[in-house]
Formats: C-alpha cells, sequence, structure tokens
C-alpha cells in the first residue's frame, strides 16, 4: 500500500505486530456533522529560497511556459491567410494582389458572418503563413491581414495545488481531455475499494485496549470520543450525493472509515473536487464514489474490528461493487503468493458486467520483485488492468514491481527522484494528517486518542497512487462512449505515450496514459 | 458488371423500339446544343459502413448544375459539372474501434464533400419525347475533415479522381426543357482507406472487412433539370 516514509511504515508495522490489546466492542457512530479542520499541506522539506524545493517548483514553472500553457507563442495554422481587402478594391485587383505575394493563392467564397475574405494557400508551396500574411498587408488593395491561429477552450482547474504540486495530472495530457469532456465522468460510479474513505463526519466513542510494541506499553484509553469528518475536497455541499453505497466488510457495516488515510488519497486522484479554488484537482472530478473497505489497518485492529483483509472478502468486495452498480473498480491494493482464484472468478465477473477494473502492479521492486497475485491475474483478461508507477522525471519509480503482468504506467511518484524532493516527488492529494491519526507512533506518555477530522495535502507514492490514474482515465473513457471495458483496455494501451525500451516493457508495460489521445479516436479518413 | 448489364438492357430496348430514330438522333436539333443543367442527387456511399458509424447515414443529397453539350443530331453528348451536399459539411462524430466494436464518442466531426465531373455519352432518340442516355467519364472528389478539439494535423484534406458510369432517361417536357431522371456510378479512390475508420475496414483492422470502404463514390440517383434542345 501506501509508502509515506519508510520509517512510518516500518513503525505502523511493527506496532500491528507487538499488539497485544484486548480487542474491544463494536465502536459507536454518531453522525454530528462535524466539520473538518484542513491544515493545509504536509511537508516534509523546507521552501526556502534556493532550497532543492524552491528550485524544483521553477523548473515545473519553467516546463509549464515550454509547453505553451504560461503563454508560448503558437504556431500559424498552415494553407490559410485572412485578408481584409480595401471596400474599393476590384475583383481583379484583389486577384492579382493575392498572387503578387503567393502563385497558389485563391481567394475562398466569404464564409458567413464575416468581414473579411479567407486566402486558400498551397501549404507546400508556401509553408510559412505568417510571412505570407506580412507580404499581402504591403498590397495596396489590401487593408490588414493576419495569418490564423488555432483557438481551444482552455480548461485549467483554479485548484492551486494543481498548479504548484500535481505535476502528476499533466502527464496524462489531462487538460484537453478536460476540454472534450467537460463532465468528467459524471454518469460513472467508481469503486474504490481499499481502506475505506473520509465521506462522513460523526464520532466513534468507544474503549480503546492498551497494548505494548517493544518495551513500550501504551495505556488503555476509556471512553474515548474519536472524531471523524468527510474530506471537504471529496464530497461537500452540493455533490454530496457523488458517494453510492458504501460498504465497510472490515466493520460489516455501511461506515467505511477510513482509518489508514489510503483510501481517501486514493479517492482524491481518481475524483478530488475539481476547479473549486481550493487544493489540488482529481482526474475524473465527476465521478461518484463508491467507498468499499477491505484493508484493515492498526486501528481496525486496536478497535477489535471482526474481519481483517483477505482473498474472501476481496472477492466479496469486488462482486458487491459491481452488483451495486460500479462502472470502474480502483484496486489499490495486492498480495503476493498463490494465486487465487477466488479473485481471479470476482476479476472476471466484474470485466464481464461492464466493469473496467484498475489495479496496482505492486510496490516490491527492491524488496525481490514478487509476482502481486491481483496484477497477474489482470493481466489475463482484457478490461483489467495492472499499472505500474512513474516518478516525476517518467522514469521507472524504484519500487514499481516489474514483470510481464504490467500493462500500463502513470505517475505514482517515488521519494529518490533525481532533482526532487520530499513533496514534490509525491503525488499529493486531500486525506487525514497523520500526525492527527498514528498517535501509536508517539511515545506513551504523548499517546491519545487519534483525530480522523484533521485533513491536510499529503504527499503518498506508490502504484497505489499510479492505478487511481487509471481508474479516472477509465471513468472519463467510458463516459465517453467506450463502454466495453476490453475496448477501455485496448484505448489505453494503444494510445500510451511508449517509456523504456521500444514497445511493451516489464517496466512500463505499454507506456504512459495519455487520456485525451485515448478518448479523441478516428474519423472517416484520418 | 451491373453498369454493364444496365447499359446492354438500355441498348437493347432502343434497338428494339425505333432502330431509324435511334441512329438518326433528332434531324431538327442544333449542330451544337448547349444545355444547361441543374440537378439534385442522392448518393448511396459506397463506403456505407464508415459512413454509417461516423454519419449515421449511408447516403446523402447533393445540389449540382453543369454544362451539357449535345452535337451529332444530338446524339452524343459532353457534360461537366459540379456538385455539393445540399446540407454542408456533414456532421457527424468520431469514434473509437475495438475488435469489431465501433464505440461512438461524441465529439462532433464535419466532412465537406465537392465532386466535379465530366462525362460523354449517347443519347437514344427513342421518340422525340423519351431519350434514353448512357456514358462515361471521370469524378474528381475534394474531401476534408475536421473534427472539434482536433490539432491542425488530426484533421483531412484529400482529393481522388476515379471513373464515373451514367444512364438514365430524358423525358422532354417542354422544348427548351428537359427532365432526367437517372443514375450514376463512381468510383473514387485515394481519400478512403488509408486511415480513420475506412482505414481499417480496408486494411482489415476491424475483422469484418468491407469492400468499398475505401471508395468515396457510390451509386447517385439523379433528378435533372435540363434547359436547351
Amino acid at each position: 500500500m501506501l509508502r509515506r516514509t519508510p520509517i512510518v511504515v516500518a513503525l505502523i508495522a511493527a506496532a500491528a505486530i507487538a499488539t497485544h490489546a484486548q480487542r474491544g466492542g463494536r465502536f459507536n457512530v454518531q453522525d454530528v456533522g462535524l466539520t473538518p479542520l484542513n491544515v493545509g499541506e504536509v511537508m516534509d522539506t523546507s521552501r526556502a529560497p534556493g532550497s532543492p524545493v524552491s528550485r524544483a517548483t521553477a523548473v515545473v514553472k519553467a516546463a509549464l511556459r515550454d509547453d505553451g500553457r504560461l503563454g508560448a507563442a503558437q504556431s500559424a495554422v498552415p494553407g490559410r491567410v485572412i485578408v481584409r481587402f480595401r471596400a474599393n478594391a476590384t475583383p481583379a485587383a484583389r486577384g492579382a494582389a493575392i498572387r503578387a505575394v503567393s502563385q497558389s493563392g485563391a481567394i475562398a467564397p466569404r464564409p458567413s458572418f464575416a468581414d473579411f475574405d479567407l486566402i486558400r494557400i498551397d501549404a507546400g508551396d508556401d509553408p510559412e503563413v505568417v510571412a505570407v500574411a506580412l507580404k499581402t498587408q504591403h498590397a495596396d488593395v489590401v487593408e490588414n491581414a493576419q495569418a490564423t491561429y488555432r483557438w481551444k477552450t482552455m480548461f485549467r482547474p483554479n485548484d492551486p495545488l494543481y498548479a504548484t504540486r500535481q505535476w502528476n495530472l499533466p502527464y496524462l495530457n489531462l487538460e484537453p481531455a478536460w476540454d472534450i469532456q467537460p463532465r468528467a465522468g459524471s454518469d460513472i460510479t467508481v469503486a474504490v475499494i481499499d481502506s475505506g474513505m473520509a465521506f462522513e463526519s460523526g464520532n466513534i466513542t468507544t474503549n480503546i485496549p492498551g497494548f505494548t510494541v517493544g518495551t513500550l506499553v501504551y495505556p488503555p484509553l476509556n471512553n474515548v470520543l474519536i472524531p471523524f469528518a468527510a474530506a471537504d475536497q471529496l464530497v461537500n455541499g452540493s455533490n454530496a450525493n457523488r458517494i453510492v453505497s458504501p460498504r465497510d466488510f472490515i466493520w460489516d457495516d455501511d461506515h467505511p472509515v477510513d482509518f489508514e488515510g489510503h483510501g481517501t488519497h486514493v479517492a482524491g486522484t481518481i475524483g478530488q473536487i475539481t476547479n473549486d479554488n481550493s487544493g489540488p484537482a482529481g482526474v475524473a472530478f465527476n465521478v461518484k464514489l463508491m467507498p468499499i473497505k477491505v484493508i484493515d489497518g492498526v486501528w481496525d485492529f486496536l478497535l477489535g474490528s471482526p474481519n481483517f483483509a483477505t482473498d474472501d472478502l476481496v472477492a466479496r468486495a469486488i462482486r458487491y461493487a459491481v452488483d451495486r452498480g460500479a462502472r470502474v473498480l480502483n484496486m489499490s491494493i495486492g498480495r503476493s503468493g498463490p494465486p487465487s482464484f477466488i479473485i481471479e472468478d470476482a476479476i472476471r465477473y466484474a470485466v464481464g458486467r461492464g466493469a473496467f477494473v484498475a489495479v496496482a502492479a505492486g510496490n516490491e521492486y527492491l524488496d525481490g520483485n514478487p509476482v502481486s497475485v491481483l496484477a497477474e491475474i489482470c493481466s489475463r483478461i482484457n478490461g483489467a488492468v495492472s499499472v505500474a508507477a512513474i516518478d516525476r522525471n517518467k522514469q521507472h519509480a524504484s519500487y514499481s514491481t516489474a514483470g510481464s503482468y504490467v500493462e500500463i504506467a502513470a505517475p505514482g511518484g517515488d521519494g529518490s527522484t533525481p532533482g526532487f524532493t520530499g513533496i514534490d516527488s509525491f503525488i499529493i492529494q486531500q486525506t487525514y494528517d497523520f500526525h492527527a491519526t498514528d498517535t501509536f507512533l508517539l511515545p506513551p506518555s504523548q499517546y491519545r486518542p487519534p483525530r480522523f477530522d484533521v485533513l491536510a495535502y499529503v504527499g503518498y507514492a506508490g502504484t497505489s497512487m499510479a492505478t487511481p490514474h487509471v481508474a479516472g482515465a477509465a471513468a472519463i473513457l467510458m463516459q465517453q462512449g467506450i463502454t466495453s471495458p476490453a475496448a477501455i483496455e485496448d484505448a489505453l494501451k494503444r494510445t500510451a505515450v511508449d517509456l523504456g525500451t521500444p514497445g511493451r516493457d516489464n517496466f512500463f508495460g505499454y507506456g504512459l496514459v495519455n487520456v485525451r489521445n485515448a478518448m479523441f479516436g478516428i474519423g472517416a479518413a484520418k | 458488371m451491373r453498369t454493364a448489364t444496365l447499359a446492354i438492357l438500355l441498348l437493347s430496348c432502343s434497338a428494339a423500339a425505333s432502330a431509324q430514330s435511334v441512329l438518326e438522333g433528332d434531324t431538327n436539333a442544333p449542330p451544337v446544343a448547349v444545355r444547361p443543367y441543374f440537378e439534385l442527387s442522392r448518393q448511396q456511399f459506397s463506403a456505407d459502413h464508415t459512413f454509417e458509424n461516423v454519419f449515421g447515414e449511408t447516403s446523402a443529397p447533393f445540389w449540382g448544375a453543369g454544362l451539357q453539350v449535345a452535337f451529332w443530331n444530338a446524339r452524343l453528348y459532353a457534360e461537366a459539372g459540379l456538385s455539393r451536399l445540399t446540407s454542408s459539411p456533414l456532421v457527424g462524430e468520431r469514434v473509437f474501434v475495438s475488435g469489431n466494436s465501433v464505440y461512438k464518442l461524441g465529439i462532433p466531426l464535419r466532412s465537406t464533400i465537392k465532386p466535379w465531373k465530366v462525362a460523354g455519352g449517347y443519347r437514344f432518340h427513342l421518340s422525340r419525347l423519351v431519350i434514353p442516355y448512357a456514358g462515361a467519364g471521370l469524378a474528381s472528389y475534394s474531401y476534408s475533415e475536421e473534427s472539434d478539439f482536433a490539432a491542425p494535423e488530426e484533421n483531412f484534406e484529400g482529393d481522388g479522381t476515379g471513373a464515373l458510369y451514367q444512364f438514365g432517361v430524358e423525358v422532354r417536357a417542354h422544348r427548351w426543357v428537359g427532365i432526367t431522371v437517372g443514375a450514376e456510378r463512381t468510383r473514387v479512390t485515394g481519400i478512403l482507406g488509408n486511415g480513420g475508420l475506412s482505414g481499417l475496414y480496408t486494411t482489415g483492422g476491424l475483422d469484418e472487412g468491407q469492400k468499398g470502404e475505401d471508395d468515396l463514390g457510390g451509386w447517385a440517383f439523379q433528378f435533372r433539370v435540363v434547359v436547351g434542345r
């Protein structure tokens, strides 16, 4: 799952393993509509002048200027020049003036609503339309002339972190995709089969048993109130109805509270509220979200959850999602080890019912590169894809598992990306501030109940983070009319930007997802 | 093949009807009759799978005009004409193809088709009022395709030229006016079949490859008003 920092992960694992707590009972959920606290970005490095982060930000801004989004010049459309002739110019004089500048020039029939004329020129004879326009301008019978330039809608989210932190979304060529489809997946439900999601607010009143980590003894906390709140960048106000059929398979109820922050972060990449002048953006920012909890964390363990993440739970969750109407399933989860026939059956069931499945390829490249069971299964099913991670330099993320089952790549971030450090090398989204949630990492003297109502913009890295990019892309493609999961996989692969060794390879699969090209299709002749 | 059969049928009919008038033509006609015409037609595209999927229809109406010159007692004719879509551009949508399935993407695509033709043939004077004709010639089509959200290089402009066969019947409604009902078969390659959906059909990118998807022509059914003798 997440790769917040190796130390944090190690501590969580240690805490889970070393816990000898007596499990408590079911907790009491009280929906009191808490307003979340938002502490902004959680930073790992300084942004002082000259710091690595500042230098990296400068590089991002320079890159944005280079690709035209910050006002770089555009090239003129070949083969045509706009001319306004003087009113008293005769047709013969007009024609002569044009031919004097370009042998192939011809005045096209005047289009409706135009107070100017279009001159068609042979792009082969006169490739420099700007020069032709300038020459035309000097003709006696011409009042003015110009080359023509391509116009387009220009949706660029106003979310402040999109401009400053989200290097990952432009890598998918998303802005032109959003121009084509401003609704960004509004008819599609994406199931996030993960650790839950911060989509509702309330309190949990419970007893937390004591536990030990090595020599550290953590006392029981009795009758404590644990607040939790919806992530305001996932659900707020008018779009509260975007949450569909939530389900918690760990606790067997309909309140998949996210004690890990992982599912919330993943959901943000898929469908973070976008263009709201706040926080970051999401890929398919209007999708409906179906939070399904199948991953248990430390707090689930301490609070005495009746279930934990196993094959049977995951298989049931997949079927639940499809039966409740999800058309895209995001599974930023996995395991290595022996294959599982129930997982394979469930994936085939999902695809057979018209749901596209995106799964993480795995984060264990540096740990022996074991095969991820789920990723391997999906690579054999048309309509389900395994997703590898790339870093900010579009290189293989150091942790991203490689193998013949890797099908496609998306940004996953990497803390060891050359030239980038800290949060600028990660995928940023809103989730819990882990300083408020992971109190079991504090010394026993400072140990206190967790708070799940303190939200922040946090950088994570992993194939878990890469996968929701593909799930969001699939939602956009499905909304655009590519309704078959196998066809979506086909579109993603055929239009992917090849990385690494030419052709499909074990690190990037078919390459980096390009949403705009995947949704643009073909015409009759081209 | 069908064109040839129809031509033979017409020739047979004319021979059976009146060998004398067919051979002599209209002896009252001027040596050279200049006859402008106006035309409405509907073309059934050969690339019907491409047109059905991209434009939602396999045929399109055209209007046109041209000039016909009849000579040798109005037995022979030569003509040149232009035609345009009555509702131009033709509006469709981009598609995505996977396997044998075509998915419509809702991204508007506009096409223009601008044919011009030259042809010549024989007019069979069965009677003073009913004059079948058959001919052949060349058709040249200019085709453009432009999509919303497309970069200039993603749009398409192309030209192609091919053979044309035509036949029909002219009914003289007035000394100076004739009404013609006819059919025309064009085969114009070089535009479709090299890319896009038509290319997939032509090159077998779609499992169910289709004949004729590289042909922008097809059968056109024409109604003409001819002015002149």
